[in-house]
């Protein structure tokens, strides 16, 4: 049986990056980052911004967006995994390509806490989940998480979503 | 200042300053029909169009975050598209009510431009997001694979396909309606407008069970563009139904809501957002009360009484010879005990009438499984001679029994006749799914004995259905289930007792297959435990008991010359013996034409209009594709081309009552009325030198009846019904427990539509695996608790390979052109096919529906 095309998804899209970002290169490390308090704007499990996902891709499909966080460029993305071993917080995930709909939030806070910390993260308010028609995305430990098999991609949680958590990767329903 | 939101719509730009779902404003303000609203909740996919080259869900894109996008709808496909789509979908069998085509049409477009040459996967992942429940999905597959194909100039259209000169029975006809459903102007009642119409919709039952102690509409009536609300009090006779008369249009003050689909009153307005603003100022008080929730809270000595007359609904004792005595002396018996949930249609259409003052009466365009049969309930609520009340079908999408019983027809009727104005009742999908009858919940206890050779002895069973608030057609489903609950074999001791009890759940009532994918799948499955006994494979036990012309079934009736079950078995055994140890295997057989003694009639009316054969027969086509069906048939017998026959509107005051599409009775019954009006219309035709036109203004006219006896009469070897389907699924696992390919053999007489039938089996079969496997309606305290996409609907990934075989005796019965009905038969056997497969697999036999710990349940995995 074919293998289904995956696409790697990092689940931050928060500025708690510790500096400045940092392109690629040997002192591209943020495991080196785990230990220095967060940059303003963040939750304290966020994307570090050291750019060691971005390192390690063999097609250059990853870059920083202005806010120091990681994203990932579905066209050059391979899914072969490297990005998914590299990152020191398990931030990212492959999913199935045809998985539009993603929330980038990785973050544990308890909502008020999250409210304050960051304005890209996902307050566990539950509307998502209210919201889908299949019963694919839940609330657990306080942030969105979409269960991939159950998901058909139909934007509804990302059209509800009061924060803009949830990204379409077509940036149609919600943004990129 | 208010904002004003601007985008593209079929290249035209468009501006509104109102924020809506997009789906709402293409057809409400643009008029775009195509774009249908199956549920508005993101699940279904009949919303979907292209914005700027993705394929998005309608319901779910606002106009707000729409601006600046270029929008494509059906409506604005070019003219090669639109004739590739027409012409790939009608050879390919892709389209049957077609309420889901448009979206799946859009689904594939945004898939093409990207991809030119999609392989299958890439096809099926494309419409995952888009139901269909009628095809199987297989059919829309190799539509979109042949658009494909002729949008790369590989394959070229023949005009011949759709032209159809060449239109006669046994053909690959190209069914009449394809290209307005797959072009979306075809009109279903939604997608109806007319001139001052209202829009209606009913304030239901918070609880399953309370007293309803007031109403309170001030607020709602205060509002601008309220026209009224009504109560109970407002309808003439507040008992409808289909059968029993049990069925309140409206629970009054003072009374006792039976389910949460009941109404309590019903608001009309100028325009639907007003509507929806006054319903929430309805102000309900209850008192709540302890609701019935199973069949054993109903049979509880102490249970409330749901209705007057007690919990106890409906009986059935089905007997013959002495079942206790030959048990007793069987070689082998066994004895299980088998649970299957409520299951819902989940046709793509949700409810949807319009009416208006006609005449001195009501006219209803109306989604509907049979015109004279909402015509006759909706009298009953008037207290009206019935001719009053003119009811017309458009077109259906979908209905497997949940479009039998009214749900918008008289509510509209009744407020359009009190307003003098035309009313729209439309469903939302939440509605829908609490309101229309369900499959019935069953609990039963069978026992199957056999012979040391494992020939069948006798049955004795109990059956208990949970039918819910209402009877709607509890009776004769319960009927069925026991008369149908022995199989096709040959045995003739029964002992087999039915009871079907009123709870405050959904009600229960008609649905594919009718009681009989219940007691089927039970019998089927212990017939593998008493082969197992024996020594002998599951294939040869049924072979060994198969019925066969000459033979006598269970119920006594003398099977007929048609009988084909034997052949349906040799045609899968070689696939089962070779797939043993992960393959499943049941027959089945099922009634065509309701039969039991009950006056079955089909008529047809031919009448030559501007040299054109009209086939005016009012038999509702909810997309299994009997227009097309009784076209073939006048083919047939005159030799005419497809222009110059037409199905004429289905409506009371010009098709003649053939019945309701029920019982896989339309080709048969009505088939029988058309084909034997049409050999009239022959004759005449050959008088005039094959001139049409000559015979304008004639008619010639049919009615088709054969006598049944009922049941229990005192008849030796009575005549059930005109005739049955039979019918063996072979079910074939991987060793992860994915279906992987079912092999569906069936004996449906002499075939009219090759493809129809396939799409048919192949609709069947996947509606039968989902029952089987995923499918479920969890209820708590009468309220249900599925969405559409959490009831466990199949989708296009999940699609195992579906090889519909059908076997066509040389001794046919002449009704009909010797077609034999197929409707229901294709989700019998799957269920018990599967749970065999299973038990091959691992040993583990299942004894409840859907079947627990597979691979589609979450947990455990199976391997051989």
């Amino acid at each position: 049986m074919k293998r289904r095309k995956r696409t790697a998804v990092i689940r931050c899209a928060g500025g708690g990056a510790v500096r400045p970002p940092q392109a690629g290169g040997e002192s591209a490390d943020c495991a080196a980052r785990m230990t220095l308090p967060p940059g303003e704007g963040g939750c304290g499990e966020g994307c570090l911004g050291g750019g060691s996902c971005l390192a390690v891709c063999p097609r250059e499909a990853i870059s920083f967006r202005e806010n120091g966080s990681a994203a990932v460029d579905r066209e050059k993305c391979i899914g072969c995994g490297k990005c998914v071993r590299v990152c020191p917080r398990g931030l990212i995930a492959l999913v199935p390509a045809e998985n539009t709909i993603q929330p980038l939030c990785s973050s544990t806070l308890p909502g008020r806490e999250t409210r304050l910390a960051c304005g890209a993260g996902c307050i566990g308010c539950g509307i998502c989940e209210r919201a889908c028609p299949a019963g694919a995305i839940r609330v657990e430990e306080n942030r969105a998480v979409i269960d991939q098999e159950k998901c058909i991609a139909c934007g509804m949680c990302a059209a509800k979503c009061p924060r803009g958590v949830i990204h379409d990767a077509n940036g149609i329903i919600s943004d990129v | 200042m208010p904002e004003i939101y601007q985008f593209t719509v079929n290249g035209k730009l468009c501006a509104t300053e109102k924020n809506k779902p997009l789906l709402r404003y293409l057809r409400d303000d643009l008029h775009l029909y195509s774009v249908k609203d199956g549920c508005s909740e993101g699940a279904c996919g009949t919303c979907t169009i292209i914005v700027d080259g993705v394929a998005v869900k309608s319901c779910v894109l606002t106009t707000k975050r729409a601006v600046g996008r270029t929008i494509l709808t059906v409506e604005g496909l070019s003219d090669l598209e639109k004739e590739a789509f027409v012409y790939a979908f009608g050879t390919s069998g892709s389209v049957q009510c077609g309420f889901c085509i448009p979206g799946m049409v859009m689904a594939g477009k945004a898939l093409l431009d990207k991809n030119p040459s999609p392989t299958e996967e890439e096809v099926k992942t494309a419409i995952r997001g888009n139901v269909c429940r009628c095809t199987g999905y297989r059919k829309i597959i190799e539509g979109i694979l042949l658009t494909a194909s002729i949008l790369r100039g590989e394959t070229k259209i023949d005009p011949e396909a759709e032209k159809g000169d060449d239109f006669g029975v046994g053909r690959r006809a190209f069914r009449v309606d394809v290209r307005k459903k797959v072009l979306g102007y075809g009109k279903y009642p939604d997608d109806i407008e007319m001139e001052g119409m209202l829009h209606l919709s009913a304030v239901r039952s918070k609880y399953a069970r309370a007293r309803v102690l007031s109403i309170d509409a001030s607020e709602a009536l205060a509002m601008p563009g309220v026209v009224g609300v009504l109560t109970a009090e407002d309808v003439p006779n507040n008992k409808v139904g289909h059968i029993q008369q049990d069925w309140d249009v409206m629970i009054p003050v003072g009374s006792v809501t039976r389910c949460v689909g009941d109404a309590i009153c019903l608001v009309t307005a100028e325009t639907e957002e007003i509507l929806e603003k006054a319903k929430k100022k309805i102000r309900i008080e209850y008192e709540v009360l302890k609701p019935v929730t199973s069949i054993a809270e109903a049979m509880a000595p102490d249970a409330p009484k749901v209705h007057s007359g007690g919990n106890l609904c409906q009986t059935r004792h089905v007997t013959r010879g002495d079942a206790a005595a030959a048990l007793a002396s069987s070689a082998y018996t066994v004895t299980k005990s088998f649970s299957t949930p409520f299951t819902e249609h989940a046709f793509l259409e949700p409810e949807c009438a319009v009416s208006f003052p006609y005449k001195d009466g009501v006219k209803i365009l109306s989604t509907d499984q049979g015109v004279y049969d909402t015509r006759k309930e909706v009298a009953i609520m008037f207290g009206w001679d019935p001719h009053r009340i003119v009811v017309e079908n458009q077109l259906v999408g979908g209905g497997f029994g949940g479009k039998e019983d009214v749900t918008v027809q008289h509510i509209s009727a009744l407020a359009a006749w009190i307003y003098k104005r035309p009313v729209k009742a439309r469903f939302t999908r939440q509605e829908s799914i609490n309101f229309h009858p369900k499959r019935h919940a069953m609990e039963g206890t069978f026992t199957l004995g056999c012979d040391e050779n494992g020939i069948f002895t006798a049955l004795d069973c109990d059956i208990y259905f949970d039918t819910g608030a209402y009877a709607s057609l509890c009776g004769p489903v319960l009927e069925r289930a026991c008369t149908h609950s022995t199989g096709p074999y040959c045995y003739q001791n029964t002992d087999i007792r039915g009871y079907g009890y009123y709870t405050n759940n959904p009600p229960a009532g008609a649905f594919r297959g009718f009681g009989v994918c219940q007691s089927e799948f039970a019998l089927e499955t212990m017939i593998n435990l008493l082969a197992e006994k024996v020594g002998i494979s599951p294939w040869e036990i049924r072979y060994r008991n198969a019925i066969e012309p000459g033979k006598v079934l269970p119920n006594g009736q003398i099977a007929d010359c048609s009988t084909a079950l034997k052949e349906t078995l040799l045609a899968v055994k070689d696939v089962y013996e070779a797939n043993r140890g992960h393959a499943g295997i049941a027959c089945a057989m099922k009634n065509s034409g309701v039969g039991v003694g009950l006056p079955d009639k089909g008529r047809a009316k031919l009448k030559i209009v501007d040299g054109v054969c009209v086939i005016n027969c009012a038999a509702s086509d909810i997309g299994q594709g009997c227009a097309t069906v009784f076209c073939q048939d006048v083919a047939e017998a005159t030799g005419l081309p497809l222009e110059k026959i037409r199905m004429g509107s289905g409506s009371t005051e010009e098709a003649p009552d053939s019945g309701t599409t029920s019982g896989s009775r339309q080709t048969l019954v009505s088939g029988e009325a058309v084909r034997v009006a049409a050999i009239a219309l022959g004759s005449a035709l050959e008088e005039t030198g094959g001139d049409l036109e000559a015979l304008n203004g004639q008619e010639f006219f049919y009615e088709y009846f054969e006598p049944t006896d009922k049941l229990g009469a005192n008849v030796r070897n009575p005549k059930s019904h005109i005739v049955y389907g039979f019918a063996t699924h072979v079910v074939i696992l991987d060793d992860e427990g994915r279906v992987k390919e079912v092999y569906a053999a069936h004996d449906s007489g002499r075939v009219i539509n090759p493809i129809s039938i396939q799409g048919q089996i192949e609709g069947g079969v996947l509606m039968g695996m989902g029952y089987a496997l995923t499918e479920d309606f969890p209820v708590k305290e009468g309220v249900p608790q599925a969405k559409y996409g959490t009831l466990g609907l199949l989708r296009a990934p999940q699609i195992p390979d579906i090889h519909a075989i059908y076997v066509e005796k040389e001794t046919l019965l002449e009704t009909a052109y010797g077609a034999k009905g197929i409707g229901e038969i294709a989700t019998i056997p799957t269920a018990p096919a599967v749970q065999g497969a299973y038990y091959a697999l691992d040993g583990v036999f299942r004894t409840k529906l859907p079947l627990e710990d597979t691979f589609y349940c979450k947990g455990k995995k199976v391997s051989n």
